[in-house]
């Protein structure tokens, strides 16, 4: 065929930025709680809003026996349990014929060879011209010899060859340790390309961590305060009021600062203070936020003491009922020294941002789910209505809300009507649900939408990850050399502990209370 | 004070006199403000200026009953226009406003203006609605009448001169045909954006014919179609024209000639860079007012032929038993007006798609019976 003849010209115009193109998405994992919850509700309603290709088809792969009868029970069940559309006669039926399920072993060549007659069963049946998504949505040790096992079972297309494409999606974390990011993301890069590597961060596919872009460079009066010289810091906050519940496995090996900081945070941290990429391109605007982590003041022995805070949670009530503490929890040792809490004091060293702290907080078990970037503007000169040094003013606070209720708010200082001149501060507050009603699709479905056109812009760059980790390192290796130290303690429901407080109160700044 | 509805609550209207209006809206405004309990408070968030032109009472109310829906997803200021004021020479209005609680805060979406006239005064209207209008906003109209817009009288002039963008609907229009090529002729001079609510009502077909003859699905289909019929309920002859118009436009057919060949058939001649074309438009009795079936054919290295219909209201399938292709369907559940209404207020730019397949459709519409 001639060029001219593979292009489509009835695409044109039809979806944002590039029609999905045909395909086959298999899930390893597909039976597992990330399928359950999170997947398999999310093309669900990609089908339903008429946005997945016509010719589609998932292939869910796990090691529990499964007919493929039983996985659509599974799905269905998923469905109506977690997707923001219900399930009815007439929509599910459509769904359920592009589901199918394939039972096997990560580790077992044979697994894949059936893995790949399946998908040549299958892919005929919906004119499907052998384009695939591999999901791991699997524990990240696994990463690796899934990646292998496609490569040497043939399902890994060239990305050169013109021919249908073939995509990997890989959960976080990516590794435990920069040297483990490293080799993951080594063996990644040995059985795929980079731009056939899309490394998932869900948080990257909220509509407001969107908007941040949006807010930042669609708005003329916000970038030219978007500095040192008018912002006095930045608060980011990821609260969360559930303990660690069944995730205690994973959660004690891994901890906050692994679970949040090393990559929803400092992703969320890198969108906020990008400069201004001068193209949409994915490349460009993941290049910008790479920078951002390149200039992050590096954590030592002596900033670690005084910018650093990590602890547990303790005994306490979670909405009048006794909760135990950490180690008191399922599957944690009783020795355990993981944290559930961590607060940083980070800067980052370059032209724009110099001198403005950036406190950064993430626990579970806190008051309330919560998580919100607050831009606090540094205060008005100490005269006309600022000169009572007894009673300032309080500062205007720009805060970006990304769960729940997504949005923004602003406060703003305002006359009280009289005659005297009486000042209040007054929140100007916008939220996407009650402005455009319930419309904002899940992040999933942003993120399944992105990989199926190939875009990659709100996915993880290779230099990106290995960036983040080894900023981090030093942090982990000092908490190793320390392992066995006392950690704080902060009650269940409470906004963390103490010395958290003092690490922003000693800078004359308060947390935020949400 | 307040009603509920559907969509959030609405308070009752209130007869003003048309200089009073905007004092009206605020003491609206500061009624609800009022009726807040201490610590909560009353936002109001505006998108958009809405101007609603309909030309009968029935199409009035048909209106009404979706603005609450409307205006949930597009807050606005809206000013619904209706020709029939019981007094002659007479301009009437009412102000009422909807908004929608949320953790016992209140939002305001719309402050409605209600406005009945005597089609003799109609061109004093832009006198009342240019003040009215909120600063810094788009004002959309929406001409909600079942007339083509040009072929409406001074009404449509009037009120097309305060928007920045223009909605109207194709189908449903007396005279397809007439409506068509007045229509094309208005929206080719215009520099702003002006939408078909018909088109939008033609995505799904789009996206399907899209995603099916795709050249990864279907090699060489697109370049060697020769054959295509279409079949569309009654009124939907200009949708099925615009979908022609459309095909037609991507894929470089140039009309040829056109025949109404009875009361319910209509078909073209297309020269493609392939060869030529023959197009036939059928239109049923009965039915919903849409595209319901359209078959194609191709030769080429690997001929084949598809043939894809409504299976029901909701979903949009090929048919397997007069197709060569994989079976496969598509949700396309029709989208209610004042969903669709909404998501085209947040379009403000022009559409070359449309205006592409309007121009291939403006250039059928001369060579018609020639």
């Amino acid at each position: 065929m001639s060029a001219a003849e593979n292009t489509n010209p009835l695409s044109v115009g039809l979806s944002e930025p590039v029609l999905p193109q045909p395909c086959t998405l298999v899930i390893f994992g597909g039976a597992g709680d990330l399928s359950g919850r999170k997947l398999l509700p999310a093309i669900f309603n990609l089908g339903l809003d008429g946005v997945l290709p016509a010719n589609f088809a998932v292939l869910g792969f796990s090691i529990e026996e499964m007919d493929d009868a039983e996985y659509r029970g599974f799905a269905r069940r998923g469905v109506e349990r977690f997707s923001r559309q219900q399930p009815d006669e007439e929509n599910w039926p459509n769904y359920e014929r592009q589901l199918f399920y394939q039972s096997g072993s990560f580790d077992d060549p044979a697994a894949y060879e059936a893995l790949k007659q399946r998908l040549d069963e299958i892919e005929p049946q919906f004119g499907i011209p052998g384009n695939r998504i591999f999901y791991l949505a699997i524990p990240p040790r696994l990463i690796g010899v899934c990646a292998q096992q496609l490569k040497a079972a043939g399902l890994v297309q060239d990305e050169t060859s013109g021919g249908p494409f073939s995509r990997i999606i890989v959960e976080k974390p990516i590794g435990r340790d920069l040297q483990s990011a490293q080799e993951v993301n080594e063996i990644l890069g040995e059985c795929f390309a980079e731009p056939q590597i899309y490394r998932i961060d869900h948080y990257l596919g909220k509509e407001t961590v969107q908007n941040i872009l949006v807010m930042r460079f669609g708005n003329a009066i916000f970038e030219p305060l978007w500095n040192a010289k008018h912002i006095d810091h930045v608060q980011i906050t990821v609260a969360e009021d559930e303990g660690v519940g069944t995730r205690a496995g994973y959660y004690d090996r891994a901890g906050a600062l692994r679970d949040m900081v090393q990559n929803h945070i400092l992703q969320l941290l890198s969108l906020v203070a990008m400069e201004p990429p001068w193209t949409m391109d994915a490349d460009v605007i993941r290049d910008h936020r790479l920078d951002v982590l390149h200039c992050l003041r590096p954590l030592n022995i002596e900033n670690i003491e005084s910018d650093v805070v990590r602890a547990q949670y303790a005994h306490g009530f979670f909405q009048g009922d006794d909760v135990p503490g950490y180690r008191r929890e399922e599957d944690v040792a009783s020795d355990s020294s993981t944290e559930t809490y961590v607060a940083l004091r980070v800067f980052i060293d370059n032209w724009r941002w110099a001198g403005v702290p950036f406190y950064i907080r993430t626990g579970k078990r806190l008051p309330k789910r919560v998580s919100e970037i607050a831009v606090q503007f540094k205060d008005v000169p100490h005269i006309l209505f600022n000169s009572d040094n007894d009673h300032p003013l309080d500062p205007n606070v720009l805060a970006l809300r990304l769960q729940p209720d997504e949005g923004m708010s602003l406060r703003i200082a305002t006359k009280m009507p009289g005659s005297r001149v009486q000042i209040y501060p007054v929140k100007m507050d916008f939220r996407y649900g009650s402005t455009f009603g319930d419309q904002s699709p899940e992040a999933y479905e942003r993120l399944l939408l992105d990989v199926m056109t190939g875009d990659a812009t709100l996915f993880m760059r290779r230099d990106a990850v290995e960036a983040s980790w080894r900023w981090i390192q030093p942090l982990l290796d000092a908490w190793d050399r320390g392992n066995k130290r006392w950690l704080p303690e902060y009650p269940s429901s409470t906004w963390g502990p103490v010395e958290a407080e003092r690490l922003i109160e000693n800078d004359g700044r308060r947390w935020r209370v949400l | 004070m307040s009603e509920p509805t559907s969509a959030g609550s609405s308070t009752s209207a209130t007869r003003v006199n048309v200089g009073d209006i905007e004092r009206a809206l605020d003491r609206l405004w500061s009624a609800l403000h009022e009726e807040e309990e201490v610590g909560h408070g009353l936002t109001r968030a505006c998108m958009s200026n809405l101007i609603i032109a309909c030309q009968t009472e029935e199409q009035a109310r048909d209106v009404t009953e979706r603005i609450p829906e409307l205006v949930e997803r597009h807050p606005a200021r809206v000013f619904l226009l209706t020709a029939c004021a019981p007094k002659v020479n007479s301009i009437e209005a009412e102000v009422s406003a909807h908004f929608r609680c949320s953790e016992g805060n209140r939002q305001l979406c719309a402050e409605h203006v209600d406005i009945r006239f005597d089609p003799a005064v109609a061109g004093r209207l832009g006198s009342v609605l240019r003040p009215l209008l909120i600063g810094d906003l788009t004002t959309t109209l929406w001409w909600a009448s079942n007339q083509p817009p040009p072929l409406s009288g001074g009404l449509f002039d009037t009120l097309a001169e305060l928007a920045d963008q223009v909605i109207y609907d194709s189908v449903g229009w007396p005279n397809p045909a007439e409506g068509v090529r007045a229509m094309t002729r208005w929206v080719m001079g215009e520099e702003r954006p002006v939408f078909n609510l018909a088109w939008r009502y033609l995505k799904p077909w789009r996206r399907i014919l899209a995603q099916v003859l795709d050249p990864a699905v279907a090699p060489g289909a697109l370049q060697n179609i020769d054959s295509v019929s279409i079949e569309h309920g009654p009124h939907a002859l200009p949708m099925a024209w615009l979908l022609i118009g459309w095909l037609a436009s991507r894929l470089q057919w140039q009309p040829q000639k056109g025949e109404m060949q009875s009361g319910s058939d209509v078909s073209w001649a297309f020269r493609t860079p392939r060869g030529d074309l023959q197009v036939n438009i059928h239109r049923c009795s009965e039915g919903v007012a849409q595209v319901r079936k359209l078959k194609l054919a191709w030769q080429g290295a690997a001929p084949g032929r598809a043939s894809f219909h409504y299976a029901d209201d909701h979903w949009l399938s090929l048919l397997p038993e007069e197709s060569t292709l994989p079976a496969t369907s598509i949700p396309a559940r029709k989208v209610p007006l004042e969903m669709m209404i909404a998501a085209q207020l947040a379009h403000r730019k022009k559409d070359p798609l449309f205006e592409q397949s309007i121009a291939v459709a403006q250039v059928m519409s001369g060579v018609l019976n020639r």
